[in-house]
């Protein structure tokens, strides 16, 4: 029997009074990565938001489980100390906090959380260089602040830099191949693919089949008007790409 | 009777008894006697933290008169360098009230004057062990060098400090200032500038709050090309306040001034800065910007900015800008969304928020450490 890492019932969330998830339900196995898909509007992004805690985003009705354990009403740090990780789609610039100073800060509270020795700083170091090298980052951004001055691409590898490092159970990936040149795409995917391991689920939210020429997914969901409308393997993304959304969504 | 002509009474009585410093402090009581002492309703300069604040009747005591300890890192004034403890200098006249009342209680003035040319290598200390009042003159001969560290002690009762400095052609100057200790008694400075043909004058200043504390500065590029820089972090917490009143007077042609404050209030806090730029029809080519940003950490504090720019002559670039705000919801989100909690978040983004006005030379001095621990972060 397969264990669903990332469990989600009948979901329904709100923003500003507005229903803009209705009903959504997903699981995913440990071990699998799964895709999101969707037009403009579906609610893709306020599902990523609705798990990572946002204020703002009204969680009406449903239940969401991480290795089994309630994730709604839990403080942001502690859905992240539960072992759930958001790549943003649009990554913060924190100018003044040096990306080393957060990397270490983000490292040590889980180390906290879950009761573990934390890294020494040599050790922190020493695995930040090696992560920072698989993914083409200049160890000298590490001493720039988060995010700041960053081009697109260099943010999105920022994210998976931070997804490596803090080994979540459960990845959230929120359109990390948008904005992406093909170069940038295929370290990101790498990236990605390295964090495919049997203790894991991902859930990768994206709008176009190109990030899954890279990373193939076990299932594809297409989500549309805050509901999961139909779920298949990796052949429906590639079917959604050539047919668009709207054989699926009017039927909806 | 008003509590400010009683305290003016008190005063005029007090410092008119004689005294090894009556050369000294006839002019100011003089003046003193003339025009009296204002009342708070009538300045509005003093529209948040009222004057009367500062009309002390424990500056009248035998031991206000406190003289800073002067002296260069390592012990011995360099060549080139004098300084002299003087009953008998001419003081510049200060127009400001409370600058009388300063130079009618102080019983020496302290004078250190750097001859022309001269580049000293070691830094020198002016530190204010104890409350009271003071005055300072430094002169910069022309194209001389030095740097300052000065700090302000924690105020145990009153205090009234002055410090004039003037930067002949050429001269250069860093200045660093702290003036962070808190304190449970009102506290009043006034530091004036006068510069120079192309003259140079950095100054780093760092202060929090008292009951109240009150930081006037003015800076007056007299000469053409003369240049200054005021880095500024300015911190209200308890229940304590502090004005920050920064003028910069553009003279002369070709003048140039950046300042950067950055202010911080929380608890009960209140802080206010005004900024002041005022572009005189002489300063043709002058160049001036100032940047004030304000961080509000609880509701309970609160922030008064007012950016000020006057300007009477054409052909002069100038930018002010003030903001006022809380932390950033979005970047608090993120950092708590990789596990780091709402108080090590809020601490870690108020940090980068003071780190920004910490110049290299400010840090190597422990300033920012010593500004996290007021803010304890």
């Amino acid at each position: 029997m397969t264990k669903n890492l990332l469990e989600i019932e009948d979901l329904h969330a709100s923003v500003a009074g507005t229903p803009i998830l209705k009903g959504l339900s997903l699981s995913i196995p440990a071990g699998e990565v799964h895709a999101l898909m969707g037009p403009n509007g579906s609610g893709k992004s306020t599902l990523a938001y609705v798990l990572a805690g946002r204020e703002g985003y009204e969680v009406t009705a449903g239940r969401v489980r991480i290795g089994g354990a309630d994730l709604l009403g839990l403080a942001p740090e502690s859905r992240a100390h539960l072992g759930l990780f958001l790549a943003f789609q649009y990554p913060i610039e924190i100018p003044g906090v040096s990306n080393m100073e957060f990397l270490k800060s983000a490292l040590d509270a889980h180390h906290r959380a879950s009761g573990t020795e934390p890294l020494s700083t040599i050790e922190f170091m020493k695995r930040v260089r090696s992560v920072a090298a698989d993914l083409a980052l200049n160890t000298e951004f590490l001493k720039r602040g988060v995010n700041e001055g960053f081009s697109g691409g260099e943010k999105k590898r920022n994210e998976i830099l931070q997804l490596l490092m803090l080994e979540p159970k459960v990845a959230v990936l929120d359109e990390t191949d948008s904005g992406l040149d093909i170069d940038a795409l295929k370290v990101v995917s790498a990236g990605v693919n390295r964090f495919r391991d049997p203790g894991r689920a991902t859930l990768l939210i994206t709008h176009y089949q190109r990030l899954l020429d890279h990373i193939v997914p076990d299932r594809v969901h297409v989500l549309s008007d805050g509901m999961i409308v139909r779920s298949g393997d990796a052949g429906l993304a590639r079917e959604l790409e050539s047919r668009g959304y709207g054989w699926l969504t009017d039927a909806a | 009777m008003t509590a400010n002509n009683d305290f003016l009474s008190r005063l005029l009585e007090y410092a008119s008894a004689p005294s090894a410093a009556d050369a000294l402090r006839a002019p100011a009581l003089a003046e003193l006697r003339r025009h009296g002492l204002p009342d708070s309703k009538k300045i509005e300069a003093f529209k948040y933290t009222p004057i009367t604040a500062y009309y002390r009747s424990d500056l009248l005591t035998s031991d206000t008169a406190a003289a800073p300890r002067i002296e260069f890192a390592g012990g011995r004034t360099p060549a080139g360098v004098t300084i002299t403890q003087t009953t008998a200098a001419a003081i510049p006249a200060e127009s400001h009230p409370l600058a009388r009342i300063n130079a009618s209680l102080i019983d020496s003035v302290t004078v250190v004057d750097v001859a022309a040319g001269r580049t000293v290598k070691e830094t020198l200390h002016i530190d204010h062990a104890s409350s009271g009042c003071n005055r300072v003159i430094v002169r910069m001969g022309g194209k001389s060098r030095m740097q300052i560290v000065e700090r302000h002690a924690r105020v145990d009762r009153a205090s009234n400090r002055v410090i004039q400095i003037s930067l002949a052609a050429d001269a250069r100057l860093y200045h660093q200032r702290t003036e962070y200790e808190p304190g449970e008694q009102s506290a009043w400075g006034l530091l004036h500038a006068t510069l120079g043909d192309g003259a140079v004058y950095d100054l780093d200043h760092y202060l929090c709050g008292s009951k109240p504390r009150r930081a006037d500065i003015v800076v007056d590029l007299r000469g053409r090309a003369a240049s200054t820089s005021l880095t500024a972090g300015i911190i209200a917490s308890q229940a304590h306040a502090i004005d920050s009143y920064v003028t910069i007077n553009h003279f002369g042609r070709d003048t140039r001034s950046r300042q950067l404050v950055h202010g911080i209030a929380t608890d009960k806090g209140q802080l206010t800065f005004n900024g002041r730029i005022e572009i005189h029809p002489s300063a043709g080519g002058s160049d001036a910007q100032l940047t004030n940003r304000n961080l509000l950490l609880m509701p309970t504090a609160r922030i008064n900015t007012k950016p000020e720019l006057e300007i009477h002559t054409r052909d002069v670039a100038c930018s002010h800008g003030a903001t006022v705000g809380a932390l950033d919801a979005g970047q608090l989100f993120y950092l708590r969304s990789r596990g780091i909690d709402e108080h090590a978040a809020r601490s870690l983004l108020t940090r980068a928020f003071l780190s920004r006005i910490v110049t290299e030379a400010a840090m190597q001095l422990g300033v920012e450490t010593a500004m996290q621990s007021i803010l304890e972060l």
